[in-house]
């Protein structure tokens, strides 16, 4: 994607009353990835499916579109997807009771989900009714706990928009009761969050600059007290401390004096940033691309994790050239509106916050002080017990699916099959008796890291194949990778019985901590093609540091 | 709205709503632009309403049969 001329789109794509005119005139001229894109419908959708494609070319996607046929009945025929969208007026169906028409639905729903693994959207009842708040309701809980399903929240749409959101006068000619000011609303919410959100990977970090992009005026020529902290900027500044709450880093990244930044955030009380919600500052006269290198570095994530928010279209024109696919956000003299694109940025929107996520800034703030434990211990095991290190892990904890497949997207370094197992995928896992998911855990003494590891397993032929393992980025380097992996595959064992365990393992750009780990876990050469290692079991090296672990091991109960 | 301006939002409607641009400079008619369907219809009638501020009525939107039936309305 084209950082740079998709900066250009912002204002149309992210400002509070959509224009169609406007988004007509959008047409990314970037490579895009292609979703095919299934609906099923018993109403309209065309003024939806219309005003799209800019809100997916900003994300640097392109939707081939099938469209079924009205169906009040909801047949869903076969077409092959990557994405389905079931478009229904539930106010064709009068003659249903609420609780029928909710069982119904829902059945329907379930069928469709048991046909393939494509991301399912389901746009909930615009009406504000008892009745579709009924049915909403049960949408809500039937998309929780439903792998790779989302809702289209029509009902939050209509009620931002109140009498705007219906045309009952056109309903002739467009099919749908919908007003075309509720149409846009669904295709960005449709465009830029719910389609972004099943195909990309979230974003983790915000770079943020300071001069006219936090606060309006420059600090090196105004002052710490000359800085002007406008009703715009305190929003966007909110929009931040919420987006750090919900668990993504926020990295300062400013061409200023540092003496003068720490003078800044130590005076200006007004500020809802603080320098306690910030994990990186990267102030300095180097240039941008740089700063946000050394963050990504210092938290432990890649660079193309990151989104940039900048007024200076200089610095944004340069990253973009420096980091190839960087995520670009121009920050306006009125900071209300770069708050605004942070609501709508892809990969920025839907995020909700875990409680790994709340706990992600916390914990790498411990880890400085654990590399300096390390340091000076005399051994690992000594090091371990310092840290009064607890790990405690889950067998087929459903209610952490969410989580699971996250990790299985998210994690790049340490990532042993590079599976990328959806949320459908790892359902299986969840649910096969033959099958089974292991989250761990980890606190010590410093911090409590939150989820850190994940491994799936499948029993087939005698061999226990692991299907995936990932470790997060945050964890490695603690040397705890073969006692907490040799446990969840002990644990696993115990109930899927095999003599082999089989590793199998991809090469990718950026797996080599998965890779290296294994070769000196299993004491082999990998060679640098991808294959699997079969390990019989139990390891010897192992069982000792089983019997007496240098950490607390626990199995959360059911 | 001079002619001019109306000229290049009947354009840039066209454009964008078929995906290239369209030569609105000859007589171009429903039924002889295979592609001018009634969804495409609704969706230039939509992007006209957006691009002049103004709103149609459901009579003069299905009476739209051409460009120049557009170009009479932009200017009543």
């Amino acid at each position: 994607m084209s950082s740079i001329e998709s900066l250009g789109w912002q204002h149309t794509l992210f400002k509070k009353r959509l224009n169609r005119f406007e988004l007509l005139k959008l047409r990314a001229d970037w490579p895009c990835a292609a979703i095919r894109l299934r609906v099923h419908r018993n109403h309209g959708v065309e003024q939806v499916l219309s005003a799209l494609p800019p809100f997916l070319g900003f994300g640097g996607f392109a939707a081939g579109v099938w469209t079924g046929d009205y169906d009040d009945s909801l047949s869903f025929p076969a077409a092959p997807a990557d994405a389905s969208l079931v478009w229904v007026d539930f106010s064709r169906y009068p003659a249903l009771e609420t609780a029928d028409l909710v069982a119904w639905f829902l059945g329907r729903l379930d069928a469709l989900r048991a046909t393939d693994d494509a991301a399912l959207i389901v746009a909930n009842d615009p009406d504000g009714t008892q009745r579709a708040k009924a049915v909403n309701a049960a949408l809500d809980a039937w998309a929780n706990r439903t792998p790779r399903a989302a809702l289209l929240d029509l009902a939050g749409i209509a009620s931002d928009l109140g009498e705007g959101a219906f045309d009952a006068r056109r309903q002739k000619l467009t099919a749908t009761r919908l007003s075309d000011a509720a149409c846009l609303e669904a295709a960005r919410a449709l465009g830029l969050r719910l389609l972004p959100d099943a195909f990309a990977p979230p974003l983790k970090a915000l770079a943020v600059d300071l001069d006219n992009t936090l606060y309006s005026g420059v600090l090196g020529e105004d002052g710490v007290a000359g800085v002007r902290m406008t009703p715009g900027h305190e929003i966007l500044q909110k929009k931040l401390v919420e987006l750090q709450a919900r668990g993504l880093f926020i990295a300062i990244v400013s061409k200023n004096e540092p003496a003068d930044v720490r003078a800044l955030f130590a005076a200006r009380r007004d500020f809802p940033l603080r320098p306690e919600h910030v994990s990186d500052w990267r102030v300095s006269w180097n240039g941008k691309a740089d700063g946000i290198r050394e963050a990504a570095a210092a938290l432990r994530i890649g660079a193309d994790a990151f989104v940039l928010i900048d007024d200076n279209l200089g610095e944004l024109t340069s990253v973009a050239a420096e980091l190839p696919g960087a995520r670009l956000v121009y920050a306006s003299a009125a900071g209300e509106e770069t708050a605004a694109a942070l609501d709508h940025f892809p990969g920025l929107s839907g995020r909700n916050a875990s409680r790994t996520d709340a706990l992600r800034a916390l914990d790498l703030g411990a880890n400085r002080e654990r590399e300096a434990l390390a340091a000076a211990a005399s051994d690992p095991a000594s090091y371990l017990k310092s840290l009064g290190v607890e790990i405690v892990l889950a067998m087929n904890p459903a209610e952490e699916r969410g989580r699971l497949a996250e990790m299985c997207v998210k994690t790049n370094q340490f990532n042993l099959a590079l599976a990328r197992l959806n949320e459908v995928a790892v359902d299986r896992y969840l649910h096969d008796p033959d099958r089974r998911a292991v989250l761990v855990s980890m606190k010590d003494r410093l911090a409590d890291s939150g989820a850190i590891a994940a491994l799936f397993a499948r029993r087939e032929g005698g061999v226990l194949h692991i299907d995936e393992l990932c470790v997060s980025c945050r964890a490695m380097g603690r040397h705890l990778e073969d006692i907490m992996i040799g446990e969840a595959i002990r644990g696993v064992l115990a109930e899927l019985r095999a003599a082999t365990v089989r590793l199998p393992h991809a090469v990718g750009p950026r797996n080599r901590p998965a890779r290296s780990w294994l070769a000196a876990f299993a004491a082999v050469d990998l060679g640098d093609q991808p294959g699997h290692v079969d390990l019989a079991w139990p390891q010897p090296r192992l069982a000792s540091m089983l019997v007496d672990p240098p950490v607390s091991i626990t199995w959360k109960k059911p | 709205m001079t002619t001019d301006q109306s000229e290049q939002i009947l354009k840039d409607v066209f454009a964008g709503v078929f995906g290239r641009p369209i030569d609105i400079s000859a007589p171009l008619t429903r039924e002889a632009f295979g592609e001018w369907d009634s969804l495409k219809h609704m969706e230039i009638m939509f992007a006209l309403e957006a691009a002049t501020g103004r709103e149609f009525h459901e009579d003069q939107i299905a009476e739209i049969r051409s460009v120049d039936d557009i170009r009479a309305m932009l200017e009543s």
